[in-house]
């Protein structure tokens, strides 16, 4: 019968989310103009969604969706999610490309 | 795995009302994680494709608004934002600051399904959909606009979803059945909105940057 | 042997009696009960199985005659092989063990009074329905289905039967799997009895535990693949159509991505059943219990990442064909761990050679030829010439067939007293498994050696020179179709006439021997005791 409140929870505080929101705000940003604007002749193009996209992601799923406060059980089931999907593309590359 | 053991020592034995703050929010989680392969079979089909035709997806991707993606992303964002802070709002007892909350999410999920259907309809408006006669002769910019329809179709289909959810969670507060105590509906909703936020977060780059 | 001295205590009414908002039969498609809906399962698949062994028997009627004994347009034919594919992967042999034994015995395995989410479960079952009136439904539209149940593209694109119906109800039935899935995990991690430890669990639980995974990881790939003939057919974009840039061989990646991996959620389940029956008929604690645990989990995981062994004629590059072929060998080793622990609990045990022993030791044997001849499949240069042969057709057989499906029926012969309370007549299951076991090896064991000879799979029509094993394989399915009636018809029988059996008939040690049969709806009426570890037979007799 438990109250939620009386499991462990962790509030997180409206400061941290504004934070997040900045960040992800200005790693937008920054993504498009690399691309819009062709920095670099856009040959960071491809780069800069490599990077900075999983990052968001990343700000998204620890700080938003609680990760960094879960326990670890939800750590692993992720990972072995994005291993599976990394798998199967590498696998299916192996594939298209050597075709 | 030992945390696990240990806490499946302190899973209290089943009562007439069962509610497993713990366990509602693995059952969500699963569900977002099989989300994720569904959309992940999508990905794979993308990067296949976009192997084979590299120009093609360069060329399909300028014909793309990129500043309506940028501009709905951070729609997007900013409703994420907003849920996750009405968590916060309800855990400290502030029911009407978090329905407000909610409410924003729920409509920035609202605009942003406008911001689409104009592009949708700008795309179908200039000829560019799969099987019209602009793209005919040009399989790579066929598959594009395909999966472009297809993904983002999808996606679109999971913002309505989100905001049936949020919607749903919304009323609930206003019964006061998701309150301070039993949140965990509304964590559940959030989570879902979270989700849909970060497939956009990649569908971002895959098309409207792909120029 | 048996321990049934407790009479049922006041309150205890079983979960067959009617309780709560509903009576009748609405009672039980609308119970939250994870019995009842098990039961619900249990009929269902059951119901769908006999529809496809009906469907498998006149196909084996049309290959009597090289020139068909049935029908001379293929059509027919092609319909025939279809809708018992879908029929028996898709409404039977996936739903079967994890919806009906799954749901009825996990819970109470591992001391729990229910799933963790009762209304999903019935969710699920609701979908399963659904999905599969969808499914059929698709029948009766623009023309009969002649996909196979693998419905690859371009040809699903332009056939003229109601695809778009047929992949809906797949996807649904996906669907409803996924939740199952979601229900059984989160199950596990949080409604283990108090002293449950993972390491206490029986390894049915565990297997589920597996199978949960893929079913979770795996459907949804499926399900986007069938979105996307859906969507093909209905809106016209281009994924997989080659007149649209579509590249077909990516159907077969996808396809193939969810398709092998449901071979283990067929499997997994099933080897699940036969690790609980070899220890109760042994009388011996299992035989290396972490090791089997791990394969369980080292299969699923293994087993995510071998799917293109289905493609090795059709173009696929060589590196590709190279790589997966050496998985392929690589996902038979937990596989044979399974086997070789599953021997090694019989050695010096004392067997009692009751029905379900029989089909676990027949599981052995069947799964065994099943996986050796998967391995010669998963030689490349091999498979070039058994591809699409009835080689193919009797390996999977032996496997789905003589694997799952035997531990299925192995593990009602095992549960049916606890589930219902009653025994069947035993000389009637000897003589069907006896029927069974001896017209099922005729048939495929035939098919072996027709694929060999070079039959195609999928034909309606033959060469003369093939006629003689074709009777010979038709001839088995008549003993093996024969076998499965007095099977059921005893079950049946037993259930609304059997003798009454006790609470523990077979001396099992597991905690669904500690309760009533049939369960009150409650499972447990006190808290169970759990034993030191699972399978501690020494520590049941020593009390
Ligand atoms: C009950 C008696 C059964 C009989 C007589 C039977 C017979 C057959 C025959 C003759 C074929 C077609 C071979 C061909 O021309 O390609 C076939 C295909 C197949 N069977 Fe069975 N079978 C039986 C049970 C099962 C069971 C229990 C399963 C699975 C649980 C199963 C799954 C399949 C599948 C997946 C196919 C392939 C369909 C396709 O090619 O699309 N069958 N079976
Ligand atoms: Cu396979």
């Amino acid at each position: 019968m438990a109250h939620e409140a009386t499991e462990e929870i962790h509030v997180v505080s409206y400061t941290t989310y504004t934070l997040v929101w900045a960040a992800l705000v200005g790693l937008t940003l920054l993504l498009s103009s690399i691309s819009l604007l062709h920095m670099g002749g856009g040959r960071w193009n491809s780069l800069a969604a490599f990077i900075i996209s999983p990052l968001k992601a990343a700000l998204v799923v620890f700080f938003f969706m609680h990760l960094k406060y879960e326990k670890t059980l939800f750590r692993i089931m992720l990972m072995v999610t994005l291993c599976i999907i990394i798998i199967f593309l590498g696998l299916t590359f192996l594939d298209v490309a050597l075709r | 795995m030992s945390d696990v053991a240990a806490e499946a020592g302190r899973a209290e034995h089943a009562h007439e009302e069962h509610r497993d703050y713990e366990g509602a929010k693995l059952g969500m989680w699963l569900f977002l994680l099989s989300e994720c392969m569904l959309f992940g079979g999508l990905f794979v089909l993308y990067a296949m494709y976009r192997a084979d035709h590299p120009r093609a997806f360069s060329a399909g991707g300028s014909h793309m608004d990129a500043i309506l993606g940028v501009a709905n992303t951070l729609v997007l964002l900013t409703g994420s934002f907003a849920v996750a802070s009405s968590i916060t709002a309800l855990q400290r007892g502030r029911r009407k600051l978090a329905m407000g909350l909610v409410g924003t999410t729920i409509l920035t999920g609202v605009a942003f399904m406008i911001v689409k259907a104009v592009e949708w309809s700008g795309h179908i408006r200039q000829g560019y959909f799969p099987h019209s006669h602009l793209l005919q002769g040009k399989p790579g910019e066929q598959l594009f606009f395909s999966l472009y329809y297809v993904m983002t179709g999808l996606h679109g289909l999971h913002v309505i979803a989100g905001i049936a959810v949020l919607t749903a969670a919304l009323i609930l507060m206003a019964r006061g059945k998701v309150t301070q105590e039993h949140f965990v509906f509304l964590e559940n909703a959030a989570l879902y909105w979270h989700l849909v936020d970060i497939i956009w977060i990649f569908l971002l780059p895959l098309f409207y940057l792909a120029a | 042997m048996t321990t049934s001295e407790a009479p049922p205590r006041a309150g205890a009414a079983s979960y067959l009696e009617d309780h709560g908002r509903f009576s009748g039969i609405f009672g039980w498609i609308f119970s939250t009960d994870h019995k009842r809906i098990g039961i619900l399962y249990l009929v269902s698949t059951l119901f769908f199985f006999f529809v496809g062994m009906s469907l498998g028997f006149l196909m084996r009627l049309q290959m009597l005659s090289p020139h068909g004994e049935l029908f001379k347009n293929a059509d027919y034919y092609n319909a025939l092989f279809t809708l018992h594919g879908v029929i028996m992967i898709f409404l039977f042999i996936i739903p079967a063990v994890p919806g009906s034994l799954g749901n009825f015995f996990m819970p109470i395995m591992i001391g729990a009074k229910d799933v963790a989410f009762p209304r999903l479960n019935l969710l699920s079952w609701w979908l399963y329905v659904t999905g599969a009136v969808i499914a059929l439904a698709s029948l009766f539209g623009s023309g009969l289905p002649d996909t196979g149940w693998t419905f690859y593209a371009p040809y699903s694109l332009r056939t003229h039967a109601d695809i778009p119906m047929a992949v809906f109800g797949v996807f649904v039935l996906g669907f409803s799997s996924i939740l199952t899935g979601i229900n059984f995990i989160t199950t596990m991690h949080r409604m283990r009895a108090p002293g449950m430890g993972w390491f206490k669990m029986p390894l049915f639980p565990w297997a589920l535990y597996a199978t949960s995974w893929v079913q979770v990881l795996a459907t949804p790939v499926l399900g986007i693949t069938m979105l996307l003939i859906f969507v093909e057919r209905i809106f016209h974009v281009g994924i997989f159509n080659p007149a649209m840039g579509g590249d077909p061989l990516l159907y077969q990646h996808l396809f193939w991505m969810y398709s092998h991996p449901a071979v283990y959620i067929m499997i997994l389940p099933a080897m699940g059943l036969i690790s609980e029956m070899i220890p109760t008929f042994a009388h011996r604690t299992i035989f290396g219990y972490g090791a089997i645990v791990w394969s369980s989990m080292g299969i699923a995981l293994l087993g995510s990442l071998v799917w293109a062994h289905h493609m090795f004629t059709s173009g696929l590059s060589d590196a590709a064909a190279t790589v997966f072929s050496l998985l392929t060998f690589l996902v038979a080793v937990p596989s044979a761990i399974k086997v070789f622990n599953w021997t090694a609990t019989l050695y010096k045990g004392s067997i009692a050679l009751e029905p379900p022993m029989l089909y676990a030791l027949s599981f052995i044997f069947l799964f065994s030829v099943g996986g050796l001849t998967g391995l010669i499949l998963g030689a490349l240069a091999l498979n070039v010439m058994l591809h699409d042969t009835y080689f193919v057709v009797a390996h999977f057989h032996y496997v789905i067939f003589g694997g799952a499906a035997f531990a299925f029926f192995g593990a009602l012969h095992y549960w049916l007293p606890k589930m219902f309370g009653r025994m069947y007549n035993r000389s009637a299951a000897y003589i069907g498994w006896a029927l069974l076991f001896t017209g099922f090896n005729l048939l495929y064991f035939t098919m072996f050696v027709l694929g060999v000879m070079g039959m195609p799979r999928r034909y309606a029509f033959y060469l003369p020179r093939f006629q003689t094993p074709q009777v010979i394989a038709t001839v088995g399915s008549w003993i093996m179709i024969a076998g499965i009636l007095v099977v059921f018809t005893n079950l049946i029988v037993s259930v609304f006439k059997g003798e009454k059996a006790g609470d523990n008939p077979w001396g099992g040690v597991t905690l669904e021997w500690q309760i009533p049969s049939p369960p009150p709806t409650e499972n447990f009426l006190e808290p169970p005791t759990i034993p030191e570890k699972a399978y501690d037979f020494e520590g049941a007799f020593a009390s």
